[in-house]
Formats: structure tokens, sequence, C-alpha cells
């Protein structure tokens, strides 16, 4: 009777709630295929809508685009809006599949996706468990169990999203040479982390050669309502060098919602005293903009500046 | 015999415990902590594993509507149960709250299934008064109203005509021919796959598929001036 060894579900009973929730945004669709994939769609949605609610969580299913019919009707979407943490993806599969088809339609502007198993009677929901990045094909038998998602949500909940100030903030700098030790500071992830599985493939092939056996980092820049509610990504590559110095990357990439930058996005380096070292400017649909590659000594300061239009937030670091 | 009837009391003693600790554990991590979310998942699973679980009114009631009407007052039971736990007193067993919980949830269910009547419940069956929920099967079966039918006729002849050249003009950046409305075409009329398309074109699934997200959301307002929902 040991359950050790067994994965961690939740199953959720469906019955008329969930059947006329998924029948109202079916009976818009045609063909048949459509109508049948918008059902399922519904009810794999309907059952992450459970568990979190269960769990507590607070859910702006509304704002869902797999709850507005006419964005249904183009693309394959099963998103769940979770308030303070962005959205889930909840992908179903049917009992006999061993892969879980995850449509390029949903692979940005995610912070998950829990595959749900639907039964063949469509009165039961099983989460299965969940990846943290989108994957056209993904076999179930790569899942992160479901034990650890509510660790994963509480991660996104704690990122603290830089806030905007004018001026440095004075706060302790961030220490780039122990990034290399492997010590991050709050709000510094992988860019898998922060991006999905897409742009970090856009990221890798974009970075200097050098800087693909270093050590890179991301935050999530929010700009305010310069940027409605979206935020930019502020990636940072660090290398070590034979001599002790350390070589740094700093780019600027749009966030989850966007395939471009604003455009007048600066980005700027600043000496200890404020002095402007570097800057660029993003253009029209940049997908990303970065400095030149810098080099430093042991104790090095400088900030880095994100800012559009009179809004700017500043990174302090320390080599 | 008379052993074998002990044991059978102290089994269900064990669960008893089992599920009382589990639910006292569980109202000890804060709210909103991913320990607190973990004991949830776990407490519902022992819950519906436990063979514990009451059936109210289940011979008043034809095996196929009880099963849905069971499963829904077991669902609303079971988030009620996650919401409330810090009300729950740990010198009762779990399950006789649970149970005593699902009592009232089932009542509800079957007044609500009254009130409302077959006409919300999918496709019921008139004459049999029982409510019939479709499984997969049906879902490959299903004929959709004429209203859908005209409709996509109506959003097909908007992608076409196009009234105030908006489609036309959201193009690709560098593929002045990829534009918002060929691409709607070839996914709504021609119900061609984005890989397909974008194997066609040269272009990159992820590009094609990121343009056309971005613009069908800004040209939304544009659809509901023209059509309806």
């Amino acid at each position: 009777m040991s359950h050790t060894t067994e994965p961690l579900l939740f199953t959720v009973p469906l019955s008329f709630e969930a059947h006329s929730i998924a029948q109202h945004f079916q009976r818009q669709q045609f063909p048949p295929e459509k109508a049948k994939q918008v059902y399922l769609n519904t009810l794999a949605v309907y059952a992450v809508d459970f568990y979190l609610r269960c769990l507590g969580f607070e859910l702006n299913v509304d704002q869902s685009d797999s709850r507005n019919p006419m964005l249904v009707k183009f693309m394959d979407v099963a998103d769940l809006s979770v308030k303070q943490l962005g959205k889930l993806e909840c992908r179903p599969v049917l009992p006999d599949e061993q892969v879980c088809q995850i449509p390029p339609d949903v692979w940005t502007d995610r912070i998950g996706y829990v595959v749900v198993q639907i039964s063949q009677t469509l009165k039961q929901a099983t989460l299965l468990g969940f990846t943290k990045a989108a994957k056209a094909e993904l076999p179930l038998a790569q899942l992160r169990s479901l034990s650890e998602l509510p660790t994963y949500l509480n991660q996104i909940r704690q990122i603290p999203l830089t806030s905007p100030s004018v001026a440095s903030t004075g706060k302790t700098p961030i220490n780039l040479r122990q990034w290399l030790e492997g010590a991050f500071e709050t709000g510094w992830q992988t860019m898998e982390d922060l991006l999905g599985i897409n742009k970090q493939h856009l990221v890798l092939v974009r970075s200097k050669t050098q800087f693909k056996s270093g050590i890179k980092r991301a935050k999530l820049i929010d700009l305010g309502m310069q940027l409605g509610d979206q935020a930019v990504v502020l990636p940072i590559a660090v290398t070590l060098n034979g001599d002790n110095t350390v070589n740094v990357l700093v780019q600027v990439y749009p966030g989850q919602e966007q395939t471009y930058l604003p455009s007048n996005l600066r980005l700027m380096m600043l000496s200890e005293s404020g002095e402007t070292l570097q800057e660029v400017c993003s253009r029209d649909q940049d997908n990303y903009i970065q400095l030149r590659h810098f080099k430093g000594q042991a104790g090095d300061r400088f900030s880095i500046q994100v800012a559009l239009g009179n809004v700017s937030v500043t990174e302090d670091f320390v080599l | 015999m008379v052993n074998k009837r002990f044991e059978g009391v102290s089994q269900n003693h064990d669960l008893d415990q089992q599920l009382q600790r589990r639910a006292q554990e569980t109202k000890q991590y804060p709210p909103q902590s991913p320990q607190r979310h973990l004991a949830l998942n776990r407490l519902v699973n022992k819950i519906l594993k436990s063979g514990r679980l009451g059936h109210p009114q289940r011979n008043l009631w034809p095996s196929s509507l009880y099963e849905d009407l069971y499963n829904e007052a077991l669902q609303k039971t079971l988030l009620e149960i996650c919401q409330k736990i810090d009300n729950y007193n740990p010198e009762h067993p779990l399950m006789a709250w649970v149970n005593f919980r699902l009592n009232y949830q089932f009542i509800d269910v079957v007044n609500d299934y009254r009130k409302k009547g077959i006409t919300h419940i999918p496709k019921a069956d008139k004459i049999g008064k029982i409510a019939y929920l479709p499984s997969i099967d049906d879902l490959d079966k299903f004929i959709p109203i004429e209203e859908t039918i005209s409709d996509n006729q109506l959003l097909r002849n908007f992608l076409e005509e196009d009234p105030e050249n908006l489609l036309k003009s959201k193009q690709l950046r560098n593929h002045p021919d990829v534009t918002f409305q060929s691409l709607a075409w070839a996914k709504f009329v021609e119900d061609r796959t984005w890989s397909e398309i974008a194997k066609n074109l040269g272009i990159s699934v992820q590009t094609l598929c990121s343009f056309f997200n971005r613009q069908l959301k800004e040209l939304i307002p544009y659809f509901r001036k023209y059509l309806r929902e």
C-alpha cells in the first residue's frame, strides 16, 4: 500500500458545469474537428482552474485567450490566466496518447504547460504533470511531477519586478563574480525559466561564442505603464578570463508577451559616477539590443540602465 | 472470525488517523505556501482513495444520471474542503466532515438540477429526463448548428472582403506578400497547419505565429464591428 513511488496526480470529476462551459465554446466552432479541439481544450482549462482554486490561487479565467471565441476560432489555445503569475497553458491528452502536442500558437507568453488527461467518457480529468518550456512534441515520460508545480509557481510569484526609479538606488550592487561560483541574487533567473525554450534558442544563437560557455542570468524589468503591463528581459552573461578579468555581455529582450522590443527603448552602461559610457537604442521591430561587450577588473563598478520615455530602471553591478 | 472483524476495525481506525493527521498537517502550513498547496493535493487524493466517501440518495436516481449528479456534488465538496480546511476540527473524523458537506452539496446540486430542469444540461434526453454528457465518441459525431455554419460563412466573407482594408495592410516585416489576411485565409478557410504554411513560405513557424497572434488581438475590435460574436 505504499504510495511513495506513485507520481502525484490530481483528479477532477467533470460534470454539468464543466460540460456546459465546454459546450458553450464548442457551439460556435466549425468544422467538427475544430469543435472537438475546443471542447477538449475547455475541459482541460476547467480542470486546471479547479485544481488551482482548490489550492487557493486567484484566477482571471475571463482574461484568458481560451475564453475569447474569436481568438479560439483562429488559434489552438487552452490558456488559463493566473493572478500575479501569468498564463498557464492546459493541454489535453487522451488516454491512449503518450505524447502531448503543444501547438506553436502557445509557444510564447506562458509560465508553463500543464498536461491534462481526459477520460474516454469525458467524466474525469487528471493532471499528469507540467513543463516549464514549450516543446512541439512533449513525451509524457518527460513531464515534471505535479509535486513540483506549487514550488515553481511560488518562485514566479516571488520574483520582485524591479520597480521604476529615476536614478541608481544605492542598493548593494550585484556581484557578478559570485555568479561564476553559482550564487545568484533573487530575481535573476535562467533564460529558460524566464522565456521558455524558443526564445532561449534565439538568445544562444545570437550570443557571441565566448559567452556560450559563460554564466548567463536574466531579470524581468518592469517599466510600468510605459509598457502596459509588459516587461522586458535583461540578460547578463559573464565569463572569467585567465588574468582574472571578467567579460560582460548585456542585452535586452522582449518579455514573453512580445516579439519585438518597444521602439526607442534605451540601454545604457553608466560609470560609478553616473556618466554614460555606452548607449544603444531600439529601432522599430528590434528583437533585441545589446551593448558592446566589455571587460573589467575585480572590484570595478558600473550600472546598467533601461529606459523608455521618462521611466528608467537601473541595476548596479560590481565585478 | 472475531479476529478478522477486529482487524477491519483497526484498519478503519488507522485510515481515520492518517486522514486526520494529514488534515492537521495541511492546516499547519501557511495559506498560499507551496507546502500547503502540496498538502492539499495529497489530502484530496487521500480522500478520493479512502473508500469512505458517502453516496447520498444513491437509490433514488437512475445510475447514469446519478454519476453526473454525484460528480458535480463531489467536485464542489472537494473545493469546499480545500477552502475551509482551517475550520476543520481535528477531534472529529475527517470523513465525517467531508460526508456531511457532501450531503449538503448533493442536495444543492439536485435542487439546481430540478430548478434549471434539463435545459442547461447538454443534450439532455428529454423523454427519460436523464442527463447526458457527451463522451469522446460523441464529439466525433458533433453536428454544428445552422447558426454556426452561417456565422462562419460571414467570417469567411469578411476575411475576403476586408471592408476597411485592414487585414491586407498588416504585413510581415520584409515580406509584403505575407499579410494577416493571407495567413487568416490559409488557417481558417484552407484549414492548413502552421508548419505547412511555414514550409510553403520558407518562414519559421515561430515568426508567422507570433506575427499572426499579435495582429489578431489588435484586430479583434475590427472583427467585432462587422461580425457578431
